[in-house]
């Protein structure tokens, strides 16, 4: 038997791209975006327990703006701890 | 005459006598210059001078980290400042810690000076990486470079915090003197630092080891020219009342600097990651020629100086669109040489990405450029949007390729987290395109909707500003990305860059009948930039075909440097314990990069029981194993120096 028959037609790959993390927290975001907009999109009802808490982070500021900045504040606190573990490792 | 054509007369006589200099060079006044030149880079200003780190690379470094850290504060004013075209009441909230928007003027502002800052930084310091490579890998001075990127960012601070701190106290014709002091700070002080750049540049090019001067170094040098000129002008102009003098400084600080420094960048990112030369070299020159003598189509300003020059300025704006066209299809081109290398790697695709999407946003903003020169100013805002996209969507692909590519080249490191990386790009491009073409919607329905007279249907154009905003986020994300990406990059556990330049001392060879290998040729020391003769044996009285070598790699007088004890007892451990310099080596690899720093090799011959030596005293060893002088040791350095002491001292030591 060659070697060729012994190896599966499909593998997966064990040197995980850094940009999975990327994708896998903004399709949580995205997720959270949505349920957050049931009640506009099914204005006749509301989810249980997620309905309770989107209205009191809703008036958050009083915008919508500040949905982005937080992601923003977490993106900076992301750089910020790099330069601290950069700190460290030196 | 018009002060217009005597301003721009001045300018490219400028720039022309510093081309033909240049070219020509200054004769016998080149070594007494560059040592005033070199005196003044290394000692001036005694003492500051003295903070900065000198080691090869630090300087395009600074200059790209500020640039970074610029970069994301552009991205997050510009979304700040479309949202408030959307909901102008937003941060309200914060207004008891100061928050005030009013018209938005002042975020406008600040914004645009984010970007430029940002755009200055990261360009020029993918443009000194080119200059630096092409002479020795160094600047002439890098604590210098190091010094004038700080400098320049607290003098960009200064101008940013002075209304703050003119608020506060009272000041007779306060308005006036503020605009005095941010003057001074931005123009006249930004025109020295620049001054001093361009000296370590010309002192670096005058010992780059290639005649030719890359389109990279040409355009970074009229870049900076017209810049240091342009901003005494802008300042003098303004002190003179010379409101032509000021509008032509403007066009060309925010016309030409940028475009040419985006240019600089590009023609260095993408043929050196296509691994192939500049496509064409005649557009390549109406490129960079048309560039320099026409107005290009972005941040313009009304012209009010009659129909004359109303006319001339209109046929130069049309003229200005050549070499952008120009300059574009022949980066795209010389992608297209090799499209996989460049698809593959972040930077690249960024540079290839801007210089398609530049054309589009050339022709737009020529139309409603014009509608703003012209002063007829019936396009609304679509001047503004077309620019400032113009600036987030090329300028951010620009920077995001001088982060992606020019940053760990500099750093002699591998990009780290390249998926986030290509994962930035996207998010640049997408977000930038999306985000202009939803605001230049919403500008067009409200001006289409003002000229209606129904004022009330103004208010629903908000939704496209919301949805820009929503879209130009994902730029911001794209450069927290491209932040960590840099910091990651930068870091000493990171693998180091693989550069593919080779070097080599032999000036021609010739090859004998028979067959060889590149392998082979590399072995006895040919380099890329070996001479090949192929069939001319020249004959000694031996017989044997001749290598002509450089007479400089047998008059060095060989210099017998002892081999450090450590390492004679480390190939004695290692001839004891039976291992093979592959296994030791792969036992003190710690992180796996290939490469050994000293840290590493500290801990190996701490283990070993050879020696437990302080941080300091590891540099004599790394040197003497170190051939390539990178600072860390890999599997063949090791390699010669442990079967060079197996072969000269362990073997004579045994007889």
């Amino acid at each position: 038997m060659s070697n060729a028959t012994t190896l599966p037609d499909v593998t997966v790959g064990t040197g995980e791209p850094s940009s999975s993390r990327v994708f896998l927290t903004l399709f949580s975001v995205a997720l959270l975006g949505l349920l957050a907009l049931f009640s506009n999109v099914f204005g006749w009802d509301n989810i249980p327990l997620l309905g309770e808490l989107v209205p009191l982070i809703g008036n958050l500021g009083g915008s919508g703006i500040w949905y982005y900045l937080i992601g923003i504040l977490i993106g900076v606190g992301a750089i910020v701890a790099s330069l601290l573990s950069e700190v460290i490792v030196d | 005459m018009e002060t217009v054509f005597i301003t721009a007369g001045l300018i490219l006589v400028t720039l022309a006598l510093v081309a033909n200099y240049m070219v020509q060079g200054i004769g016998g006044m080149a070594s007494p210059l560059r040592q005033v030149g070199l005196f003044l880079l290394n000692k001036a200003p005694a003492g500051l001078i003295d903070l900065f780190n000198d080691k090869a690379g630090s300087g395009v470094k600074t200059w790209m980290r500020f640039g970074m850290a610029w970069f994301f504060m552009a991205a997050l004013g510009m979304f700040l400042g479309i949202w408030h075209r959307y909901d102008p009441a937003a941060l309200n909230s914060l207004a008891s810690v100061g928050w005030s928007y009013d018209d938005g003027s002042m975020l406008t502002d600040y914004t645009a000076i984010f970007f430029s800052t940002a755009l200055n930084y990261l360009l020029i310091g993918a443009a000194l990486v080119a200059v630096s490579r092409s002479s020795k890998g160094r600047l002439a001075s890098e604590a210098s470079a190091s010094m004038v990127a700080v400098l320049l960012t607290v003098s960009t601070i200064a101008v940013l915090l002075l209304p703050a701190v003119f608020s506060l106290i009272n000041v007779d014709d306060g308005a006036e003197v503020l605009e005095t002091i941010q003057n001074i700070s931005m123009l006249l002080v930004g025109a020295m630092l620049h001054l001093a750049l361009l000296i370590n540049v010309f002192i670096t090019l005058g010992e780059r080891e290639h005649e030719d001067i890359s389109p990279t170094i040409w355009f970074l040098v009229l870049a900076l020219v017209a810049k240091i000129v342009s901003m005494l002008f802008a300042f003098f102009g303004d002190i003179a009342d010379s409101t032509q003098t000021v509008w032509l400084a403007e066009r060309v600080l925010n016309g030409w600097v940028p475009l040419a420094l985006i240019f600089a960048a590009a023609y260095h990112i993408i043929p050196f990651t296509a691994g192939k030369p500049v496509w064409s070299a005649s557009l390549q020159k109406t490129n960079m020629l048309f560039l320099f003598i026409t107005i290009p189509p972005f941040f313009l300003s009304s012209a009010d100086g009659g129909e004359l020059l109303q006319n001339i300025g209109a046929i130069l704006m049309a003229l200005g669109l050549l070499p952008l066209f120009a300059g574009s299809v022949n980066m795209v081109a010389t992608a297209a040489s090799s499209p996989e290398r460049i698809v593959k790697n972040p930077g690249a695709f960024a540079a290839t990405a801007a210089m398609m999407l530049l054309p589009i946003y050339a022709v737009g903003g020529f139309f409603t450029g014009m509608d703003t020169f012209v002063g007829m100013d019936k396009l609304g805002s679509m001047a503004h949007t077309i620019d400032t996209g113009f600036m987030s969507t090329i300028g951010g692909l620009m920077m995001l390729g001088a982060i992606f590519t020019s940053y760990p080249l500099a750093a002699r490191k591998q990009l780290a987290k390249a998926s986030n990386a290509q994962l930035a790009v996207w998010f640049t491009i997408i977000g930038g395109v999306t985000a202009t073409i939803s605001a230049l919607i919403g500008d067009f329905t409200a001006y289409a909707v003002v000229n209606s007279g129904v004022e009330d249907a103004v208010a629903s154009t908000g939704g496209f500003f919301l949805v820009s905003a929503a879209m130009f986020y994902f730029v911001t994300l794209a450069t927290i990305l491209a932040a960590l990406s840099m910091i990651h990059t930068g870091r000493p556990n990171n693998a180091a860059f693989a550069d593919l330049a080779v070097q080599s001392d032999i000036h021609s060879y010739t090859l004998v009948e028979g067959s060889t290998t590149i392998r082979t040729l590399l072995g006895r020391g040919v380099g890329i930039d070996t001479n090949l003769t192929i069939g001319e044996v020249e004959e000694d009285d031996g017989g044997s075909s001749l290598i002509r070598v450089s007479a400089q790699l047998h008059n060095d007088e060989v210099t017998e440097y002892p081999v450090p004890e450590e390492l004679v007892m480390l190939a004695q451990f290692l001839k004891q314990t039976k291992q093979s310099i592959f296994e030791f080596f792969n036992s003190i690899d710690l992180d796996g990069s290939g490469e050994v720093d000293g840290y590493e090799f500290q801990q190996a011959l701490s283990k070993a029981n050879i020696a437990d030596l302080p941080p300091w005293e590891m540099g004599r060893l790394v040197n003497a194993v170190d051939l390539d002088g990178d600072g860390r040791l890999n599997l063949p350095e090791l390699d010669i120096m442990i079967s060079k002491i197996r072969n000269d001292i362990l073997e004579s030591e045994e007889e």
